[in-house]
């Protein structure tokens, strides 16, 4: 905690002076609080909502970790296939970019008609999100093991599921953690996203909910807790990394 | 275990590599192998490892042909190659878990005996060179393979480092019974570790010379002062500079 305040004072202070100059801003043009409220209002009506929206909350927690579990298990498979069959990947790879062109604005519509209104849909959009950026890294991490450690491999005469688990794997877990980053940021908003296809609860749900009945500060109050929860996720991906990766404190131990 | 280098040839391209090279490894010798950069020799290590094929000859170990067959040698590189991720113990194992069954206790004897007890935990980046090279010798020592090929392990060490690690190696491997094959550029190097010298000459490397080295062991660093030594060392030299 105290390591974090120490490198993240610049952003802190940086976010307080905005929310002094966005309070200021509204007392001085008197802005209606339906268009823009003042940070002041927003939090006043986080709490009071707060009961309320805390099931909201759980809910999107809920898919969001289970999307990214899923998504995320797709990445990995999906790279390491690609990366043990070469040829695979010569034909997949262009797919693994397309799939990223796809809008999930129209998509959206076409997986509630195919799959209706249940879990599924809402997972395979967070899958779609996650799994590319984990794909892409863990296959780049993959293909860039140290040649010399490979040839060790080869002359004591390992077979290719050993220099798999025991080399390129290991090796690649650098990558694949910035991989798992990136994917775990967007699977909340994902999240949020494939709540809007419709469902009982959800910050999604809260979300339209709030903007259908002009409650600009629920809108907010929404934002900054999927914010918060992206966060989170991140940073607990963060200490999973630093958990996986103790060797790379060099000379700590001496 | 013995090795039986026959007849072996290798071309890359049009470039005629290795031509007719046959010599032997007897059991429990340390046999070195000198020569010019390009001449081969980590190409020939290549063939033992059986993950290139020569052109033609036989590689024999034992009386059975190991052509392009693989693990049937233990391996020491030039740069240290070991993992980042594994500790000095789990290093010192890796070998062991590609070719058998993991011996853990005999390895922490190993690397106590070695002297590098005190890091038996450590990253490999908390060791300075010389002490990654002990762990990758290790590593190569506790393999069950009854040969150890080492290319140039000691090349990239600074020469004070570089004659603490000749005599420690010696020291260490004399309590094994493996056999040594052993690259190196140096003359001096060869002649104080090897009962056998193998040179090598220009490309095409065609086996210039067998000599056997008759020094007594156990080895002490003060050999290489001797006059013994150094006539030893100027007919090497001779053999090295003389046209075929
Ligand atoms: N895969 C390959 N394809 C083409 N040429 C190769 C290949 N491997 C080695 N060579 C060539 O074979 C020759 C012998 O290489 P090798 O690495 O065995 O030499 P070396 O005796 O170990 O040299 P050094 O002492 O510098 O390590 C070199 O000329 C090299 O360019
Ligand atoms: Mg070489």
């Amino acid at each position: 905690m105290m390591r974090f305040i120490k490198q993240g004072w610049r952003s802190i202070i940086a976010i307080l002076l905005i929310l002094i100059l966005w309070e200021m801003a509204i007392n001085i043009f008197s802005v209606e609080e339906w268009l823009l409220p003042a940070p002041s209002v927003i939090f006043t009506d986080l709490f009071k909502v707060w009961p309320n929206f805390y099931p909201h909350l759980l809910s999107t927690l809920l898919l969001s970790i289970l999307g990214f579990i899923i998504g995320s298990t797709i990445g990995l498979s999906l790279a390491t296939l690609l990366h043990l069959f070469k040829g695979l990947k010569k034909t997949f790879y262009p797919f693994l970019i397309l799939s990223q062109n796809i809008p999930i604005i129209v998509l959206a519509p076409l997986l509630v008609i195919w799959f209706g209104f249940g879990t599924i849909p809402k997972f395979i959009i967070i899958t779609i999100a996650c799994f590319f950026p984990i794909a892409v890294s863990t296959l780049s991490g993959l293909q860039q093991t140290n040649r010399d450690l490979v040839f060790y491999m080869q002359m004591m005469g390992a077979n290719k599921s050993q220099i798999f688990w025991k080399l390129e794997l290991p090796d690649a877990v650098p990558a694949i953690f910035s991989g798992l980053k990136i994917a775990a940021t967007y699977s909340v908003m994902a999240a949020v996203v494939s709540e809007w296809l419709g469902a009982q609860k959800g910050i999604g749900v809260f979300m339209t909910m709030a903007t259908s009945s002009y409650k600009t500060s629920h809108v907010f109050v929404a934002i900054i807790i999927t914010m918060i929860l992206s966060l989170t996720f991140f940073s607990v991906i963060l200490l999973l990394e630093k958990l996986f990766s103790r060797w790379q404190k060099k000379g700590a131990r001496l | 275990m013995s090795l039986v280098i026959k007849k072996v040839g290798k071309s890359f391209e049009d470039k005629i590599v290795l031509k007719d090279v046959s010599f032997e490894v007897g059991k429990g010798e340390f046999v070195s192998l000198i020569g010019p950069s390009g001449s081969g020799k980590s190409t020939l290590f290549g063939m033992i490892g059986g993950i290139i094929s020569p052109d033609e000859g036989d590689i024999i170990m034992s009386n059975q042909s190991i052509l392009n067959k693989r693990g049937h040698m233990s391996y020491m590189p030039q740069q240290d190659s070991l993992f980042p991720w594994r500790t000095v113990l789990e290093n010192v194992l890796l070998g062991q878990e590609i070719s058998s069954e993991v011996t853990k206790d005999k390895a922490i004897q190993m690397l106590q005996i070695a002297g590098l007890k005190d890091v038996i935990n450590a990253y490999p980046a908390e060791l300075s060179g010389g002490m990654r090279q002990r762990v990758s010798f290790i590593r190569a020592l506790l393999c069950p393979q009854n040969l150890l090929c080492l290319d140039e392990p000691f090349s990239a060490l600074d020469e004070f480092t570089r004659i603490d690690m000749q005599q420690w190696l010696l020291e260490t491997w004399e309590k094994y019974e493996q056999s040594i094959l052993f690259i190196t550029h140096n003359i001096e190097e060869a002649l104080f570790l090897s009962d056998k010298i193998v040179i090598l000459s220009h490309s095409p490397a065609v086996v210039k010379e067998v000599i056997e080295i008759p020094f007594a062991r156990p080895r002490d660093p003060a050999l290489m002062l001797t006059d013994e030594f150094l006539k030893w060392k100027r007919k090497v030299m001779n053999l090295i500079q003389s046209k075929n």
